[in-house]
């Protein structure tokens, strides 16, 4: 059963996959003195040498989570539409511990400042279940506004008391190399912690697939009357899974920072959140999914920033093709939510 | 803008294999006065000596800047690759370690010494020397928007070193040899891009009596123009000459000669002769900063004998009898 | 085309293959509707007749087989497509939106147009009252729906396939959910329709209403057609004999005299915005079956409601074995022993969406867990072992719920409250839905639980139902209890109604 729903996922992937291709390769076609040249580095450049190779692995990392944090709020039949922000602020705590975690075991280290990003993403994912609970507030607008806010909140400390003098640019201090992610592909940005990522794509899986907790989410994801009446405490499943969404939120940037920017940096994480959503829907809220469906989203970033470098593919033009692929790749996941609902992975 | 990339794709077509050299905007060109002249600096030269530039704009999100440089340096298709501003010695120096044989230059900033880069500041402090001078001279003059109190001000986009630690101090340097009881206001707007942030801030100091305010500011320098336009006070442009934005206002412009500047590197980068592994300041004397001096609203709107200071001084500074910190 | 008596709709050799669990719904099934008459469609739960209706109104493609529609060979790829041909179902699931009056849900999708901008009621509404005229079927155009009770917004779903030119209508088990004054209304109702020209085929499970408004009658068994009738119509036993294959008549002879108060209902009020339930105040002993009969509108479904603690009274006290449980949650209710088979037996019941393992086990998954994980294989056994010994047609119990058909659904939910072994079951129409075979076998299941010591409370429409399991019988009327039963054996249907009718000063029907 489980096989078959996978295997009918990977076809229409691939499927869409190879249409999105064609249609971004009309657009550089159509915008391109040289199209030949931009198609190929826009199709190939990612896997082209290990440096962009590294890069599109590491830079899949922070989706992987994102996308995890999408999966888990869907699977309760919440939408927590504000991993933007909960990545953003709880990053910025992270990072902020970690300035101040000098000359300790990365061992050590690198767990707790994890465990801190967690702490604080999933604490501002479930301030919006609770006013769900216990105010009605739709949690979809709560956690966007509230998200938002907590970038700004972000943005000024970091811009204030946070600030590195000397970046240039608003940042925070570089956090000792010693508590960083130990690079695997130089000169790529490819780190240790995808390992972390796949880890904890699994664990999700597992929980989601055969613990207690998943059973009662995505008993009160698929219907939440019946939840209730099957005597699960509905709210008590709705504040957790925010909370878990919000802590992989969390992770994700601050995984990103320990690897790649080894620093907090304004900006940094912009669009994770709002992607890692449309990684969820094309990974059809299945965990493992996640990995290929936030791969495919790093390959299109980084196919665009090489042919941007290699070709006339100037970022708008690239954005543009990104949006067309992401479009058609969401929109037949969402139409075969709609038609093949009964097919859907929700068998067991 | 689309000019540019017209002639770019022009250029990258006629030549193969040709030398190449990337220009790495920490911005967009657009809108950009210094980007602008850079772009058009670069693209003379590129004429001039028939090789190949690509501008690749990094965009306002910063943290995307030193991804984007190191992945022109992995794809070794450029023989040099250039970038700006002070917000990237640190990632300049990283893609220069991960890629020992990629030539970088930094311009308009100093990055470490390293065998493969080569760095190009401006003295800034000569600028801001100028102004101060020039402001000083303008508050004690009896031009109609000048008060009697002497009080300038000068408005910073952001803080950064640089600033704090020569623009700052060579603008108060260059108003005391106006005259030593010069006071002056510094205010941040914490951003180049917000005109209503500079509105305010421009309130504030010609509420307390400024009457001549340097801008530093970028976009956020519009809302004061805006200000001293409506209370009849005067401003200072920096960098290239926005006079005609506001003839009556902005009396003066210092100006960074980036076209200049980079068409030098460039040149110097095709014919083999860029120090690699110093780092130069260019100044007055080097040509890459000026001030407008020929310009038809500033021989209109400021008296004579101001200036004549100014050539004097100008002219001191540029025989290095006057340097703003006086070493 | 001149053939005599006109065959409307013929379906020939229709093969139906579910993809996903590979279940052969339909094996070469076979249908020739007469124009202008009522044609049965009988079948027990699963026989194939709602899938067999589906392909008939694009709501499902066939396998293989031919469609013709007035002699003429159709292609039904979607429901518009139906729609064309003349053909619509009448939803037995009443899909209305309760906060537009009946008019607007009559026009919903197909809103006339003025200057193809606003909406032009007007004209609707007078098209609609020539139908009204037409059919006979009358109902208040500008009430809400939320006020209108189950058989008038059936009402409505008519006129809106009607108000959509539907010539062939075709009915899903219509009277499942409705009492016994109600069916009758309808089958009265449905009689008019053919009277003014509609073909209607009306599937059912219950060969007696079958027999008692049909022209003709098609029997489906396992997704062929058994059984088709002309003119001669066979009895109530030869039906019920083709239907099920076998025939099983069960008479229960067991009554609960004694026993320990279970629970008490003390004076329990629900008050509402226009209405007010209550107070009720009654008790139920151990190992006894008390019957609550009443229109819908009554408020015995709060009532049970409010039992099972997915509604909170405004006042009053639940005592359950000597415990205040009034403001328990219906979690907390659940671990003490109280089960509870919901009105809305697939909206509540049941999800949907997931696997009929997971649906059976969402009262006691706990009991698979160690440690917080679930055991799947423990699961799979145990949801097997269910399924065989209450004949719930699965291919796997891996397969998600909606691939059941409606009996199926219901037996899911029965039988997993059942297998809790509550101490205090509560039931909001058990059977409604299921076919002879079943609604036996929920009655001996019910029968078996109080015979090891456990109570049930059952509220049906169907008073047939409760006249042969309850050993003691409430009537309620307009939110209160207003006679009590005891001795079921000197009760019949017609003094039931009877206490019904009499508290109702504006009865539902008329």
């Amino acid at each position: 059963m489980f096989m078959k729903v996978n295997r009918r996922w990977l076809k229409v992937f691939l499927f869409t996959l190879v249409v999105a291709f064609i249609c971004g390769s009309v657009i550089i076609l159509t915008t391109s003195k040289n199209p030949l040249t931009a198609i190929r580095w826009f199709c190939l450049g990612p896997v082209s040498n290990t440096y962009f190779l590294g890069n599109m692995l590491s830079g899949s990392i922070p989706l992987v989570l994102t996308g995890l944090a999408a999966v888990i709020a869907f699977s309760a039949g919440t939408f927590n539409l504000g991993l933007e922000g909960q990545l953003y602020f709880a990053t910025f705590c992270a990072t902020i511990v970690a300035l101040h975690l000098e000359g300790l075991v990365r061992s050590f280290s690198i767990p707790l400042i994890l465990f801190v990003a967690f702490i604080v993403g999933g604490l501002a994912a479930a301030f919006s279940g609770v006013l769900k609970i216990l105010f009605r507030v739709d949690e979809l607008l709560s956690s966007f506004l509230i998200g938002q806010a907590l970038i700004y909140i972000a943005d000024y400390f970091l811009n204030g008391p946070f600030r590195d003098p000397f970046a240039g640019l608003s940042a925070s201090k570089y956090i000792s190399g010693s508590m960083m992610f130990s690079k695997i592909l130089p000169p790529s940005d490819l780190h240790s912690g995808v390992f972390v990522a796949i880890a904890i794509s699994v664990v999700v899986y597992f929980v989601l697939r055969f613990s207690n907790l998943g059973y009662q989410i995505k008993v009160t994801g698929s219907n939440h009357d019946f939840a209730h009446y099957g005597g699960i405490k509905v709210h008590w499943v709705w504040l957790v899974a925010l909370f878990l969404s919000g802590g992989m939120a969390g992770l994700g940037g601050t995984i990103d920072v320990l690897g790649v920017h080894g620093r907090m940096m304004k900006g940094f994480s912009f669009g994770y959140g709002f992607n890692g959503i449309a990684v969820a829907l094309i990974a059809r809220n299945n965990p493992i999914s996640v990995i290929p469906s936030a791969l495919l989203f790093s390959y299109l970033e980084v196919g665009a920033q090489v042919s941007s470098i290699m070709a006339d593919v100037t970022p708008e033009v690239s954005k543009i093709v990104q949006a067309t692929i992401f479009y058609l790749i969401t929109a037949e996941s969402l139409a075969d939510f709609l038609i093949g609902k009964k097919v859907a992975a929700h068998g067991r | 803008m689309k000019k540019i990339l017209v002639l770019m794709i022009v250029v990258l077509s006629a030549v193969v294999n040709a030398y190449s050299v990337a220009l790495l905007i920490t911005g967009e060109v657009g809108g950009n006065a210094i980007y602008e002249m850079m772009v058009q600096g670069a693209v003379r030269a590129s004429k001039d000596f028939g090789f190949d530039v690509k501008v690749i704009e990094g965009g306002y999100n910063s943290s995307k800047w030193e991804p984007l440089l190191i992945s022109l340096a992995s794809t070794k298709s450029y023989d040099l690759i250039v970038t700006f501003t002070e917000g990237m010695p640190k990632s300049v120096e990283k893609a220069a370690k991960m890629f020992p044989q990629q030539k970088f230059a930094l311009i308009d900033g100093i990055a470490p010494n390293l065998a493969n880069v080569y760095s190009l500041g401006f003295k800034d402090e000569e600028m801001a020397y100028l102004a101060g001078y020039f402001a000083g001279l303008i508050t004690k003059s009896n031009l109609p928007g000048a008060n009697s109190e002497l009080k300038i001000g000068m408005i910073a986009g952001d803080i950064y070193p640089a600033m704090t630690e020569k623009m700052k101090p060579a603008y108060e340097k260059g108003a005391k040899s106006a005259d030593e009881k010069t006071e002056i206001f510094f205010s941040v707007a914490g951003s180049w891009a917000d005109p209503n942030k500079g509105y305010e801030l421009a309130q504030l100091q010609f509420s307390q009596g400024v009457d001549v305010i340097f801008l530093v500011a970028g976009g956020t320098g519009i809302g004061a123009i805006k200000k001293a336009k409506e209370l009849g006070r005067y401003v200072i442009g920096v960098d290239s000459n926005v006079i005609y934005l506001a003839p009556d206002v902005i009396l003066a412009c210092v100006l960074k000669r980036a076209d200049m500047a980079i068409y030098e590197v460039l040149k110097k980068a095709y014919l083999g002769k860029l120090p690699l592994g110093h780092s130069e300041r260019w100044g007055i004397r080097e040509g890459a900063i000026g001030f407008t001096f020929d310009d038809p609203s500033y021989l209109q709107n400021v008296p004579e004998q101001i200036r004549e200071k100014m050539i004097d001084l100008f002219e001191k500074v540029e025989r290095g009898e006057i340097t703003p910190f006086g070493d | 085309m001149a053939t005599k008596v006109e065959n409307c709709v013929e379906m020939k050799e229709i093969y139906k293959t579910f993809l996903l669990n590979q279940t052969k719904a339909l094996k070469g099934a076979n249908l020739c509707v007469k124009k202008g008459a009522i044609h049965t469609l009988l079948g027990e739960n699963g026989a194939g007749k709602t899938t067999l209706m589906r392909i008939l109104c694009g709501l499902e493609k066939m396998d293989s087989g031919r469609i013709f529609v007035n002699g003429r060979h159709v292609i039904i790829r979607n429901q518009h497509d139906a729609l064309n041909h003349g053909i619509a179902m009448v939803h037995q699931n009443l899909s209305l939106i309760e906060d537009f009056t009946a008019l607007e849900n009559i026009v919903l999708q197909r809103t006339p147009l003025k200057f193809g901008v606003f909406v032009d009621l007007d004209q609707a509404r007078k098209k609609i009252e020539r139908l009204m005229e037409n059919s006979g079927i009358f109902v208040d155009l500008d009430r809400k729906v939320a006020g209108l009770s189950v058989a008038e917004r059936q009402k409505v779903e008519i006129l809106r396939v009607l108000y959509l030119e539907a010539e062939i209508l075709i009915f899903d088990e219509p009277t499942s959910y409705l009492n016994e004054i109600e069916s009758d209304q309808f089958l009265r109702t449905i009689r008019k329709l053919r009277d003014s020209g509609k073909t209607v085929i009306f599937i059912t499970h219950n060969a007696q209403d079958a027999l008692s408004v049909s022209d003709q009658i098609t029997v489906l068994r396992n997704g062929t057609t058994v059984y088709s009738s002309e003119d001669n119509n066979p009895s109530l036993a030869e039906l019920t004999k083709m239907m099920a294959g076998e025939t099983q008549i069960f008479r229960r002879q067991n009554v609960h005299e004694s026993g320990k108060n279970l629970i008490s209902i003390e004076n329990v009020v629900l008050r509402e915005k226009k209405r007010v339930i209550g107070p009720v105040s009654f008790q139920i002993r151990e190992g006894e079956i008390l019957g609550i009969a009443g229109f819908d509108s009554s408020g015995a479904v709060e009532l049970m409601e409010i039992l099972a603690g997915t509604r909170r009274p405004s006042d009053g006290k639940i005592i359950f074995l000597k415990k205040d449980i009034t403001f328990q949650s219906i979690s907390e209710r659940r671990k003490i022993g109280i089960g509870y088979i919901p009105q809305k037996k697939i909206q509540v019941g049941l999800s949907t969406k997931l696997s009929v393992a997971y649906n059976l086990i969402v009262n006691n998954y706990k009991k698979f867990s160690r440690a917080g994980w679930l055991n799947h294989r423990k699961i799979e056994e145990w949801s097997n072992q269910l399924a065989r010994e209450y004949e719930i047609k699965i291919s796997s119990v891996w397969q998600p719920a909606d691939t059941l058909s409606g009996g199926n659904m219901h037996r899911v939910v029965i039988v997993r409250e059942l297998k809790s072994k509550p101490k205090l079951l509560i039931a909001c129409n058990p059977t409604a839905g299921l076919d002879m075979k079943s609604t036996d076998f929920v009655h001996r299941s019910f029968l078996e639980l109080c015979n090891q010591g456990s109570s049930i409370l059952i509220y049906s429409n169907d008073l047939d139902e409760i006249l042969k399991i309850c050993d003691r019988i409430l009537v309620m009327s307009k939110g209160r209890l207003v006679r009590e039963f005891k001795n079921t054996y000197t009760l019949t249907k017609d003094r039931l109604i009877e206490a019904m009718l009499v508290h109702e000063s504006k009865p539902a029907l008329a």
